[in-house]
């Protein structure tokens, strides 16, 4: 499907080339026949993927959900049952509450990813790209390896995070036996994966904005952490709400870390998130339970987005 | 604003805020401080990959040239295919990279640019794309594509995943702020609207573009369950170092002795990532700050 696009020469000098030599002659031909139709045309093969691989399948796991269905034989009509069950289910609400503690991470994450931010726009020094780099290289490794590097790192004997904190006199934690730090090594886990990408954002918004705001504050003798709060935070505001819908959509939906680092949700379930409860469903083959609980998720992410956004609104507006 | 002006400055012209220099210094150390943080767990990982297990496991943070080897790479090798795991992903990522870096700026040309009947709706349709995110899709795909007999197929791995909605999401962004003027131009001067993207928008948007591909490239490269489901014989590297996981990990970091195996085949499995992402670390930053004039 690919050789069928256009290897035209990518120069964009000035020499003026008819389209019917730099692009194929179909789309050429129809570019100005139907000139109204031509976007169409080339948001078709999003929408040609959208309906194969998205609307189907959610429409059919839909109509699953409304079954009880192991993938073969045939399928037992249950109605609403598969929702009800999954709301009343203790391991379904206590996988919520995992999952809002979890999520703590998400404005712990935003908060020092726009510190780090302001400091590296606003300060002057050598290498500051580096920085960038230094806090991005950990969204740039594959989970797997993530997780195999970090059951080790937090290992209660020998791990070097209880090494490290020995040399501080802490007292060894057992990041992955105990039931509470379990759950703040999964958070620690998460604001290491997610803050350079914050810190990027934050820094490329911050170019955009005018010195001239800071020199007039200065002027009025406003100093840097009202600065911070009155200017900066608020000219972001769209930045903000931005990482904040897209993180907590990513911690809403988390399953992974806590699969692979402890063990299927382990200890005792106490990091077992709705992600990792959907996931485990459907290893479980109760696909009817698995296609319902998608459904929620989904809908509480739309939810908490429509809340986020609504929260920024009613903020930005004051 | 002018594009140039977003570019990274070397050194930037704005005056530190903070009234105290003492109080500037010291943020901007934490600031590194909390750099090398996260950079630890990674370097950590591959120094560890060259020493034997018993050595890293009692001094975490001991090290002498003289017991560095490569017998953890020979014992990672040896346990897991990574020759195939890597050529698997080599045609997963290739795959991808080619059709989104195609069709993302080409939709998002279409959605910027073009005023027609339905753009608003089908732009919306799109966006809701992003609330389902990758686990609630799986089983649905899943199940489809096991009626297609696509399940150890390469069209299974890559097919649903070659145009993703974030990708036009951006594209979109970035070219509304390509200037209408210097489309107008190019039309006059003959340009279908088809050669208009291809010849104008494209290399002007090219910044972005290489930020795309390596989210893109980052993205299919790391993923580890869909390829874990849908190609279970057939596998990628990703897979390929979660089944050495499997297979040489106990519960107890003590009561085995293969860790230094694993930290050696994570290390494979990261290495093609973190050196591009390095190789190509200017371009992208560059990307993504023109990105945000649309802001």
């Amino acid at each position: 499907m690919i050789d069928d696009q256009p290897r035209a020469g990518q120069s964009a000098g000035g020499t003026r080339i008819p389209p019917a030599i730099t692009g194929p002659t179909r789309l050429g031909a129809r570019a100005r026949i139907i000139r109204g139709g031509t976007p169409y045309l080339y948001i078709a093969p999003f929408f040609a993927v959208f309906f194969a691989f998205f609307a189907y399948p959610v429409a059919y796991s839909f109509y699953v959900s409304l079954h009880s269905w192991t993938g073969q034989g045939p399928m037992k009509w249950v109605g609403w049952d598969n929702y009800s069950f999954s709301l009343t289910d203790n391991f379904f609400t206590q996988a919520l509450q995992t999952t809002g503690l979890i999520w703590v991470s998400v404005p712990i994450t935003l908060l020092l990813s726009l510190v780090i931010a302001v400091v590296w726009n606003q300060a002057r020094f050598r290498g500051r790209s580096v920085l960038l780099v230094l806090y991005l290289l950990p969204t740039v490794i594959s989970i797997v390896a993530v997780s195999l590097v970090f059951r080790i790192l937090y290992d209660p004997s020998v791990g070097p995070v209880n090494v490290v904190l020995g040399w501080l006199r802490i007292p060894a934690v057992n990041w992955l036996g105990d039931e509470t730090s379990a759950r703040y090594a999964i958070v620690i886990v998460r604001i290491w994966e997610t803050i350079g990408l914050g810190v990027l954002f934050f820094a490329a918004a911050l170019q955009a904005i005018s010195t001239d705001y800071y020199d007039a504050a200065s002027v009025d003798g406003s100093g840097p952490i009202r600065q911070f709060w009155s200017i900066t935070v608020p000219l972001l505001s769209r930045t903000l709400l931005f990482m904040m819908v897209w993180n907590t959509l990513n911690a809403l939906s988390l399953f992974a870390e806590p699969q692979l680092i402890m063990s299927s949700g382990g200890p005792n379930n106490a990091t077992t998130t709705v992600g990792l409860y959907l996931f485990q469903k459907v290893q479980n083959l109760d696909l009817g339970t698995a296609s319902a609980v998608s459904f929620l998720m989904t809908a509480i992410m739309m939810v908490v987005s429509v809340l986020l956004f609504l929260g920024a609104r009613r903020w930005t507006s004051d | 604003m002018s594009l140039a002006r977003l570019d990274i400055p070397r050194r930037t012209r704005r005056r530190a805020i903070t009234p105290s220099r003492v109080g500037g210094i010291l943020l901007v150390a934490l600031a590194w401080l909390g750099g090398l943080i996260c950079v630890f767990p990674i370097a950590w990982t591959i120094l560890a990959s060259f020493r034997p297990d018993s050595s890293f496991l009692t001094a975490p943070f001991g090290f002498s040239f003289s017991e560095l080897s490569l017998n953890n790479y020979r014992y990672a090798f040896s346990q897991g295919d990574f020759g195939t795991g890597f050529k698997n992903s080599v045609v997963q990522v290739v795959i991808i990279l080619i059709t989104t870096l195609f069709f993302c700026p080409l939709a998002g040309y279409g959605f910027a640019k073009f005023e027609f009947r339905g753009r608003q709706f089908l732009f919306g349709l799109m966006m809701i794309t992003l609330f389902f995110v990758p686990i609630t899709q799986y089983i649905p795909l899943l199940i489809e594509l096991n009626n297609l007999h696509w399940i150890d197929t390469y069209q299974g791995l890559v097919l649903p995943l070659v145009i993703s909605s974030f990708g036009i999401f951006w594209m979109n962004g970035v070219i509304a702020a390509v200037p209408n003027e210097l489309l107008h131009a190019a039309r006059v001067d003959g340009c279908g609207s088809f050669s208009t993207w291809w010849r104008i928008v494209l290399p002007v948007i090219r910044p972005a573009m290489v930020s795309l591909a390596m989210v893109t490239f980052l993205t299919a490269y790391n993923d580890y369950f869909w390829p874990l489901l849908i190609v279970p014989g057939l596998q990628t590297s990703q897979v390929i170092l979660g089944g050495l996981q499997t297979a040489l990990l106990t519960n107890s970091v003590t009561a085995t002795s293969n860790w230094g195996a694993l930290l050696a085949g994570s290390t494979v499995v990261f290495a093609p990532t973190v050196v591009v992402f390095l190789a190509m670390q200017r371009f992208f930053l560059r990307g993504v700050l023109q990105g945000s004039i649309k802001g």
